[in-house]
């Protein structure tokens, strides 16, 4: 295992990436995904992926062989460098059998969530913590700039205004918007935040860390031009699973390369990211780890957190309670100081249930709620946007999307979210009603009713007359006519037929046809199926 | 239902006059459709209404004088609640050859289903019926009754014992106290099948005329789609001109489809197969239809999916909506299997069967009735699956 980390290191050190930017680049910083896959055609999926990004892949030498369940995907990310780095580890572990047929197809964390991979979302919210370390492209108005290529408006990052980094300018190293200073960046940043002194700033820019990103060419081109996350990628395949705690183990040494603290995610939650309000959470109270928890109305379908209001440390954890004691749960994210790292063995270990009740009881762990910070994180930290200054400050949502209802009702979330932040990225015309996202690929034909609540991938046709509510249609489908579809995920490369009638959430996988004018409640269909017959009540089409 | 009788009944040469037996309380609606129908065929038409229902026999009994009036030939007796091809003519030139007081048209039908109908047993060679049991309880015959009939005027005479039997012990039970509605079912009431077809079978007066075209009970709203799935099957042949054909400019027809002049039908619409547009109804665009009844006056508005429904006089139907019914058809790889005369529940639990909706019933956007049926004047505001709605 320890030779894999070691491959992983060199290979992730190793890859080179285009120099876009003049500069000295003293090493990159980088993501790390530690991945132990199941499938090995999930494998190729993850592969294509990476290829289309410039990340770089690292195959563990224990890949899953044939005849042998293979373990789950666990991907992390870190980005170390010498002056310090942001670190995450996102674990996309699980085969996600809940999201299936969806995941037959795709691994979880590249279905794509309102035209975006999940993981995409995640990173992305990830990398912009730092945003404003590049200069982009092209022109600014207000704040805001065009992105030409999809054609909607994104927030020139406010940590761009201050003309000249107050610390390291002076000294003449650098011009007033040299992207390859850290320091002046970070700088910013920090002042811009408003959150302190100068000695935090520092510690802010070895966090954040601003190295350019040139290599993630493909990335910048592809999909968050002209952002560019300035991180690199790398993964890792698992010979067995190790739990959600495990992984960390595995990548003990990458962690602990600083004594910096290092995010953890779940690859399934989807929110207003607030990794930066985390992270000084976490640095302002000082111990060992911090979750991130959101309220919920029924928290006992949850393992729920207890924990004193003030300062959010938490006492316990009460598993599915019977009466009412908190309703905060987890939300699936942490901060961790490489201390932690100390408590987990390389075995598979539940980090949620045998590493983070210890933690509190010897009070190491804290708890902060969602809802309350959602004002505190205005810039950019939700997936290279944000809202403008003046906008209202939304609640801040959350949604576990590990199954297609909730799926759904995340989409609905998101595009409110939109809607509050960024409304020009939603859709408006005839037909349209309420929150819409279409990519600009897609084709909508006459006389139809879209929305609320839908996203329509690239590519996807929606033919004459027909009426969409809350539904995700994936890339490439094809909605024929006169079809009539209400809370649904269509796949990729679906055809669903003339006067069909979908709904109850009815999930098509992968490349389904459903011929003329059949009805079906609460399908899941599985992927290359042809469906000929209705489907009255709620049932798996094998 | 009743026009296709009479349009059969106009095409015996020599019909003199068509008459209407019922129980039925006559009203605009009839008066206007019999007076439309003798403009239509140049025939007398007259409803005739029973004082009480008098059974199958008893009308034919009351109402004697007006049967034999201008002294006919023959006379035809036909129950309004099947649908047929009514091969009168033949079964008029079997009487010609052969003149017997009771003449039955019979066909076939399955072993199961043959006890739901009247069975017939046959001298194969003389077509004499020599056995009569209406809805036998173990298997007699796979030869039904049809409930269409030509009799001659002497025909009558056997129906005048029965209802001077009848009366008879009427006073009986009169005189014995025993009133009741159960024990004896009221003066003038004769059933043909039991009473008089039962009784003389075997006395070589009662023949069958066998016939293998097409033919169905109407008793339950899924046969008549079924029936009108008959009648349009037939009209290919006996009226082309009927069905609906694909015009430029005009909506999608797939198989037979009846439109009447008065409908009015969006180009981007699809019909068919055997799909009814009744007067003045509305179709919007891109809506489709397949294998449903559209009553005169309803409106299906725009994207609207209508499969194996009924919709009723003046009903409205929602943009997106759909209506859909389970089709209960005969077993199409028998060609003896007949319309089961279904009930509509079993074990408690609505069976799946086509979708009514009532007259003047409203369909809201985008909801979706399925196997239900709407009785009129309801407004729904939600979707309702496997329901009768009240």
């Amino acid at each position: 295992m320890r030779q894999l980390i070691g491959a992983l290191q060199d290979t992730s050190l190793a890859a080179p990436g285009p120099a876009r930017v003049p500069g000295p680049r003293p090493s990159a910083p980088r993501l790390l995904l530690v991945c132990g896959g199941p499938a090995l055609a999930s494998g190729g999926e993850w592969t294509r992926w990476n290829q289309s990004r410039s990340v770089w892949l690292a195959e563990g030498a224990g890949r899953g062989t044939a005849g042998r369940a293979a373990p789950p995907w666990l991907l992390g990310l870190s980005l170390p460098s010498p002056a310090g780095a942001m670190k995450a580890l996102i674990l996309v572990g699980g085969y996600g059998t809940r999201l299936r047929p969806l995941t037959l197809s795709t691994p979880k964390p590249l279905v794509d969530f309102c035209n975006k991979p999940i993981l995409l979302h995640q990173v992305e919210a990830l990398a912009a913590v730092r945003s404003g370390d590049r200069v982009g492209p092209g022109g600014t108005k207000d704040g805001w700039r065009r992105d030409r290529r999809r054609g909607w408006w994104e927030p020139v990052p406010p940590l761009l205004s201050p003309p000249a980094c107050p610390l390291c300018c002076p000294t003449g190293r650098c011009g007033p918007r040299d992207p390859s200073c850290e320091l002046h960046v970070a700088g910013v940043g920090e002042g811009n935040e408003g959150a302190g002194a100068e000695g935090e700033a520092l510690t802010l820019a070895l966090f954040f860390s601003a190295w350019p990103a040139s290599h993630l060419e493909g990335e910048v081109d592809q999909v968050i031009s002209p952002f560019q996350l300035g991180i690199r990628i790398s993964m890792s395949h698992e010979e067995e699973p190790l739990g959600t705690a495990g992984p960390l183990a595995l990548a003990r040494d990458l962690l602990s390369e600083t004594a910096d603290p290092f995010f953890v995610l779940n690859s399934d939650v989807i929110c207003d990211f607030p990794f930066q309000a985390m992270a000084q959470f976490h640095r302002h109270h000082g111990q060992e780890g911090s979750i991130l928890v959101t309220k919920v109305e029924e928290p006992s379908k949850y393992g729920v957190v207890v924990c004193e209001a003030e300062t959010g440390r938490i006492h316990r954890f009460v598993e599915k309670p019977q009466v009412f004691v908190s309703n905060k749960i987890n939300a699936g994210m942490y901060v961790l100081s490489p201390a932690v790292l100390q408590r987990i063995q390389l075995q598979p270990t539940s980090i949620e249930k045998e590493v983070f009740p210890v933690m509190a009881k010897e009070g190491q762990l804290y708890a902060m709620e969602l809802q309350g910070e959602a004002g505190r994180h205005r810039v950019g930290v939700v997936c290279g946007w944000a809202e403008p200054p003046d906008a209202p400050v939304p609640a801040g949502f959350w949604m576990d999307i590990g199954q297609p209802k909730d799926f759904l009702t995340g989409m609905c979330l998101f595009l409110q979210s939109l809607r509050q932040k960024q409304p020009e990225r939603l859709c408006s015309g005839p037909g349209i009603v309420g929150n819409v996202l279409v990519d600009p690929s897609a084709r909508i034909g006459q006389n139809c009713s879209i929305g609320p609540n839908v996203s329509l991938g690239p590519g996807v046709v929606v033919e004459d007359g027909v009426c969409i509510r809350r539904c995700t249609v994936l890339r490439d489908a094809h909605i024929r006519s006169h079809s009539w579809l209400e809370s649904c995920i269509v796949g990729w490369r679906c055809r669903v037929g003339q006067w069909v009638r979908m709904e109850n959430v009815t999930v098509l996988g992968e490349d389904v046809i459903v011929n003329d004018e059949l009805y079906l409640n609460g399908a899941s269909v599985l992927p290359h199926k042809s469906i000929g017959e209705s489907v009255p009540e709620p049932r798996i089409i094998m | 239902m009743i026009q296709h009788h009479i349009e059969a009944c106009a095409q015996v040469p020599g019909m003199q006059e068509i008459l209407l037996i019922g129980f039925y309380q006559p009203d605009e609606a009839l008066t206007q459709f019999l007076e439309a129908a003798q403009q239509e065929f140049h025939l007398p038409i007259r409803y005739l209404q029973e004082f009480a229902p008098l059974g199958t026999g008893g009308g034919l009994y009351h109402f004697r004088d007006q049967i034999l009036a201008g002294g006919p030939e023959a006379f035809f007796v036909l129950n309004a609640d099947v649908c047929s091809d009514f091969p009168l003519n033949a079964m008029l030139d079997a009487h010609r050859r052969q003149r017997h007081p009771f003449l039955l048209l019979g066909t076939t039908a399955n072993r199961t289903q043959s006890l739901n109908y009247g069975c017939i047993v046959e001298n194969p060679q003389t077509h004499e019926v020599l056995h009569y049991v209406e809805k036998p309880s173990t298997f007699i015959s796979d030869i039904i009754n049809c409930g269409i009939y030509l009799f001659s005027p002497e025909a009558l005479k056997p129906l005048r014992d029965v209802f001077q039997r009848n009366q008879q012990d009427g006073q009986l039970c009169l005189a014995l106290g025993e009133d009741s509605p159960g024990s004896w079912p009221g003066a003038g009431t004769i059933r043909l099948e039991q009473d008089v077809f039962s009784a003389l079978a075997g006395q070589g007066q009662i023949y069958v005329h066998l016939t293998e075209g097409i033919w169905s009970q109407i008793k339950s709203a899924g046969s008549a789609l079924y029936a009108s799935r008959l009648y349009l099957g037939r009209y290919q042949i006996t009226h082309p001109e009927r069905l609906a054909k694909h015009s430029p400019g005009g909506p999608r027809i797939r198989g037979n489809v009846y439109i009447h002049p008065t409908a009015k039908v969006a180009p981007s619409a699809v019909l068919g197969p055997n799909v009814s547009i009744g007067k003045g109804v509305t179709v919007g665009e891109g809506v489709r239809l397949r294998e449903s009844i559209v009553l005169h006056g309803a409106t299906l508005q725009e994207h609207t999916c209508v499969l194996h429904s009924i919709v009723g006089w003046g009903s409205t139907v929602g943009r997106w909506a759909r209506v859909e019914g389970t089709p209960n058809d005969p077993n199409p790889n028998d060609p003896r299997a007949r319309m089961d005369s279904e009930s509509l529940f079993k074990d408690g639990k609505l069976l799946p069967a086509i979708t009514i909706l009532g007259c003047r019933v409203r369909i809201p956007a985008e909801v979706l009735i399925l196997n239900s049926i709407v009785l009129p004047h309801k407004e729904l505001s939600r979707s309702f699956t496997n329901q009768i709605i009240l």
